[in-house]
């Protein structure tokens, strides 16, 4: 994530929102992780789909954010479990570095 | 076929100029013998008419005179045995009326010039073959009987008077040919005698000769003509072959670029298979052409995988790292973040390492000095595998089966033993089992690097040796992925067998190259 792009995170009011960070490198996921909360975000993370999946069955998430590219699939796959298997009205975003998806 | 096709044209040209001059040789000497045999016997009927008179007088001066005057004046004669002038002479062989009198003066006297045919001998010999008259008088005494020389002169002798009619003889002494115009003569009913008049035949022979000369000649400057003539036309003829041949030979052995097109305009068939010929190199060319681009294409596409795979590789530690950094910059009052992401940033900087050090390794032993040495090189690996395992459970069996006189391409073999051992050992839980196997099979050297793991899942199976494929967490994706590329690169085989549960066995087969001379041990290329 840039910089600017951070500063529009900033303009928004994320409190009480809870983000799952879905991401397998493990720098990129805790160095997010540690911005997120910093922010005053509250934050989970997930290493890959079946952890993420897990981890949205247990409730309490608004945002998603993944990385296109996970051991067990792509994010795209992990977008349409959330969307058609979940709960499809918590999910507002899905990020990642190569793509967005909005709805 | 150049030089055959020549040959065969010189050969025929030289039998068809041959036979022709045979023939005209033989035409002339035919009818030049027929001018000469009714030359002699002109001469002869010339002397029988004229001598009967004489003969019944005894008048030998006159007879002497007669024949003289014939042998010498008629011998200069030879058209009028063709009927062609007339002469009519007297007793004494004077020319008393001619045909052609301006040319013919009427003076026998005045004769002079070469004769044609040459009078050797004449005679006039009475019926019981007394000399009546000879032209060599001096050895032929007068009213004695002729005595012949030899048989062949008895026989000839015994011919003349026994002829009733005129005729001809042919023979030969020592020192000649000759024809003999035999002529009997009469007078009223009664035989008196025979004239010979013998007409050499040396001049024939040497006209013969000279025409024979000129003819052979001429035949030999007409088979030089058409021999030259044939070459040319056979060189012709073979250069556009010759050159198809060169072309045809570049092109079955690859080498199209060597191919020159020879242009023509010729319409015949050579002119056609020529043209088709060219179209053909053409559209090889331009096939060829093609294919080299497509191979290009690819190894561009190939490069730009892997590049697109570097970058994405290499940006996700990079992208964590910046977050890093950039929140230590944030938050510098927060020493317990500094702890947090030392060992991170450690982490993701030895990966990037790794990941351009295995991409270093592909491309030196693509590239590098790869000099066979000693088989036992790979002993090395032991202690490098041992080191990996370190205090980890797992054993370790080396089985090394190869002849110490098979020698290897150590750099390349070792990377791909030890990329596969490493796999190996990185894939077993504790208490696993890591074995190496080296055997030869045939022609071919095989390597085997088995584990007791849990075996590779059959999805995976496919993407095994995919660039930046790993199914571990601090691997790079480029261990079999070189170990490939490096088997292709010596011309090997690499595949594996792997079973849930039971392990997974990589088997490297590299062909073996004998080696013949001073290193007479064969070597794994």
């Amino acid at each position: 994530l840039t910089l600017a792009e951070e500063d529009d995170f900033v303009e928004c009011d994320f409190s009480g929102l809870c983000v799952l960070l879905v991401e397998d490198e493990e720098i990129m996921r805790l160095s997010l992780e540690d911005r997120l909360r910093l922010a005053g975000i509250p934050v989970k993370a997930a290493c890959d789909i079946a952890d993420a999946q897990s981890q949205l069955e247990k409730g309490d998430v608004d945002l998603v954010v993944t990385d296109v590219r996970l051991p067990d699939g792509s994010g795209a796959e992990l977008f349409e479990v959330i969307f058609f298997v979940i709960v499809p009205h918590t999910v507002n975003a899905l990020l990642s570095c190569h793509f967005v998806y909005a709805c | 076929l150049a030089e055959k096709i020549a040959f065969t044209i010189v050969a025929v040209a030289m039998g068809v100029g041959f036979t022709i001059a045979a023939a005209i040789v033989a035409q002339d000497w035919k009818r030049f013998h027929e001018a000469l045999e009714e030359h002699a016997l002109l001469l002869a009927r010339s002397v029988a008419v004229s001598v009967p008179e004489a003969m019944l007088r005894d008048d030998y001066w006159t007879l002497y005179k007669t024949l003289k005057t014939i042998a010498t004046r008629m011998a200069t004669e030879p058209q009028d045995s063709h009927g062609e002038t007339g002469v009519v002479l007297d007793v004494d062989g004077r020319v008393i009326a001619h045909l052609d009198p301006g040319n013919h003066q009427l003076d026998p006297l005045v004769t002079t010039g070469t004769y044609f045919p040459r009078v050797i001998t004449g005679m006039v010999l009475d019926a019981e073959g007394r000399v009546m008259a000879h032209l060599d008088p001096s050895s032929h005494p007068l009213g004695l009987p002729f005595a012949p020389r030899d048989e062949a002169e008895r026989r000839l002798l015994e011919e003349a008077l026994k002829a009733r009619r005129p005729l001809v003889s042919e023979g030969s002494t020592p020192e000649e040919g000759f024809l003999e115009g035999m002529v009997p003569i009469y007078s009223g009913g009664k035989r008196l005698g025979v004239v010979r008049m013998r007409l050499s035949t040396a001049e024939l022979s040497s006209h013969v000769h000279k025409v024979a000369l000129i003819v052979l000649g001429l035949t030999l400057g007409l088979i030089a003509l058409s021999s030259l003539l044939g070459l040319l036309i056979a060189r012709r003829m073979m250069r556009p072959l010759a050159e198809l041949a060169l072309g045809m030979e570049s092109v079955g052995g690859g080498k199209l670029e060597t191919i020159t097109p020879h242009v023509t305009n010729d319409k015949d068939e050579i002119g056609q298979m020529v043209r088709i010929f060219n179209r053909m190199t053409l559209e090889l060319k331009e096939k060829k052409r093609l294919e080299e681009e497509i191979a290009i294409d690819k190894k561009l596409v190939a490069l730009g995988r892997i590049a697109a795979g570097v970058a994405h590789e290499i940006n996700n530690p990079v992208a964590g790292m910046m977050n890093c950094v950039d929140t230590l910059k944030k938050h510098p009052s927060k020493p317990q973040l500094l702890e947090r992401y030392l060992p991170l940033l450690d982490k993701g900087l030895s990966r990037i390492r790794d990941i351009t050090g295995d991409l270093l390794v592909e491309l030196r032993i693509d590239h590098g000095a790869n000099q066979p040495s000693d088989s036992g090189c790979l002993e090395d690996l032991k202690g490098l595998i041992e080191a990996e395992i370190g205090e980890r459970n797992i054993r370790f069996v080396w089985d090394d089966q190869m002849e110490r006189r098979v020698r290897c391409n150590c750099q390349r073999i070792q990377q791909i033993l030890l990329n596969l051992l490493k796999n190996a050992v990185d894939a077993l839980p504790d208490g696993g089992t890591v074995t190496y196997r080296s055997l030869h099979q045939g022609k071919w050297i095989v390597f085997e690097v088995g584990d007791d793991g849990l075996g590779i899942p059959l999805e995976l199976r496919s993407q095994v040796f995919d660039p930046f494929f790993t199914t571990q967490s601090n691997g790079t994706g480029l261990g079999l992925w070189i170990v490939y590329r490096l088997v292709q690169s010596m011309g090997g085989i690499v595949d594996f067998q792997s079973e849930a549960g039971h392990g997974t066995l990589f088997r490297v087969r590299v062909p073996l190259k004998q080696v013949y001379g001073e290193e007479s041990g064969r070597y794994v290329a």
